[in-house]
């Protein structure tokens, strides 16, 4: 269930960089009320995920699988190019991920 | 040509003033990161008050810094090396406050995360973007 918990808090970051990214630096009303709300749901999230990871392992996938999200949905969905040097951060992310998973954690 | 120097050396000293400041603010940034991070593990799905305050207080403080250090710094830049401090330092952290495990296997493992992180931020930067567009792409 944790790991539903962790996807779950992953979507709210990914959202999260979006409206920050909309609130010009927290300088827009609504953008930065819509992002402080989001940012309260990923927390919430974050800290279900947290009673059974490790406070390390669940925040670096955390912040890796949201970093991965926020350039595929750039490239997908707002057209921003993916060079060779982001595709490969994800790559290397995901090979991360799988190794701390398949370690056990 | 004296002139010019002087103005040149004027602003190489000047902007270097504002990262300074910058990185300063942006370690300070990344220590409240640490600090969220550590604070949300705590709270055991919000049900400990006194973590619960904790993680809010610093959630504020991380946001608050991280976006007042980003106006001196390049933004790419200055994700990557906030996201490789607090990353880091929650693993280390936790190890020490909460007891958690902190094996060669896992901190192998976490570095490659990490790194992967901070190469998607360093590169996902405004100024790659303005780049690929004069490039003309």
């Amino acid at each position: 269930m944790h790991w539903v918990y962790l996807a779950i808090a992953t979507v709210f970051e990914i959202l999260f960089a979006l409206s920050a990214n909309a609130s010009k630096g927290f300088t827009k009303l609504w953008p930065t009320v819509l992002t402080l709300v989001i940012g309260a749901g990923g927390t919430f999230f974050l800290s279900l995920a947290l009673r059974r990871l490790d406070v390390g392992v669940g925040y670096a996938i955390w912040t890796g699988l949201g970093s991965v999200g926020i350039v595929l949905l750039g490239s997908l969905v707002f057209k921003e190019k993916l060079d060779w040097r982001k595709a490969l951060g994800i790559a290397v992310v995901i090979v991360g991920v799988i190794g701390l998973e398949l370690s056990g954690v | 040509m004296t002139a010019s120097s002087t103005e040149l050396e004027q602003q190489a000293a000047a902007s270097g003033d504002t990262s300074a400041k910058g990185w300063a603010i942006l370690l300070v940034a990344g220590i409240f990161e640490i600090g969220y991070a550590v604070s949300v593990g705590g709270t055991k799905g919000f049900t400990n008050l006194g973590w619960s305050l904790s993680a809010v207080v610093f959630f504020f403080l991380t946001v608050f810094t991280l976006t007042l250090a980003l106006k001196h710094l390049d933004v790419g830049v200055g994700y990557a090396v906030w996201t490789g401090i607090g990353a880091s330092g929650a693993a280390v952290v936790s190890a020490f406050v909460f007891d958690q495990p902190l094996t060669p296997v896992r901190i192998l493992w976490l570095a490659v995360i990490i790194a992967g992180v901070i190469s998607i931020k360093l590169f996902s930067g405004p100024k790659y973007a303005t780049a690929d567009e004069a490039a003309g792409q």
